[in-house]
């Protein structure tokens, strides 16, 4: 398998290597995109470094074809919210979930990751594991699939109900 | 309200601020999502119907 590499853009061609987005100040705004994901990923890891929400919503992936159309349905995925005193869960088809809900207004903040790999064609396969800096709401999993009408070309992460706002932490993604 | 968009080939990072059609199609998903997830007297209905399981 050749390697197609380029000096400023990274690897080009299908590859074992991984490649890193740029990491973004999870500080600001109710989602955070990531486009121009190259048609020869297999594997994407969304990665989150402390990352809090203004609300209590919960994260939601969503993934995206073309230029950009985020698909917003027909997803099959659950999530757990872990806390000391007990559990809870929900499904979604919006979007892959982690967790159920997240502690508001940085209170709790969050690191992890989400792996999304490609199952076949334009299948996507998810799961997600999450900790939190609190015993309430601490713990996030998730778990899920979608399929796509075309080949996937973006990653936005944002929240359930779209109008909580991160407000602190780093994401950033590796493709491969 | 805006979203934070990188390009991942080029590093290029944009806010864009949000339309209100995204808001409100954003409002109209959540509401979808709410009116799926059990009510809490469901959930406490199932547990119970658990505890009564286990109590035989």
């Amino acid at each position: 398998m050749a390697l197609e590499l380029n000096g400023t853009t990274g690897v080009q061609g299908n590859s074992g290597a991984f490649v890193a987005g740029t990491a973004v100040a999870s500080t600001s705004g109710t989602s955070i995109d990531f486009t121009s994901i190259p048609s020869w990923v297999k594997r994407i890891t969304v990665m989150f470094d402390a990352v809090s929400l203004s609300g209590s919503s919960t994260i939601r992936i969503q993934l995206g074809t073309g230029s950009t159309t985020y698909t917003t349905s027909g997803y099959v995925t659950f999530g757990v919210t872990f806390s000391t005193g007990g559990l809870g869960g929900a499904t979604d088809t919006g979007g892959f979930v982690i967790g159920q809900n997240h502690t508001a207004g940085g209170v709790t903040t969050y690191g992890g990751s989400c792996v999304i790999t490609n199952v076949t064609g334009n299948n996507w396969s998810y799961m997600a594991v999450m900790g939190g800096s609190s015993t309430t709401n601490g713990g996030q999993l998730g778990g899920g699939s979608v399929p796509l009408g075309a080949a996937l070309t973006a990653v936005r992460v944002t929240t359930v109900n779209g109008t909580d706002t991160f407000d602190a932490g780093t994401i950033n993604i590796l493709y491969e | 309200m805006n979203r934070i968009q990188i390009d991942v080939i080029t590093g290029e990072r944009q806010v864009i601020e949000l339309t209100a059609e995204e808001v409100a199609q954003a409002q109209a998903q959540y509401a979808a999502w709410l009116a799926a997830q059990p009510t809490k007297e469901e959930q406490i209905a199932k547990l119970q119907a658990q505890i009564d399981a286990l109590k035989g």
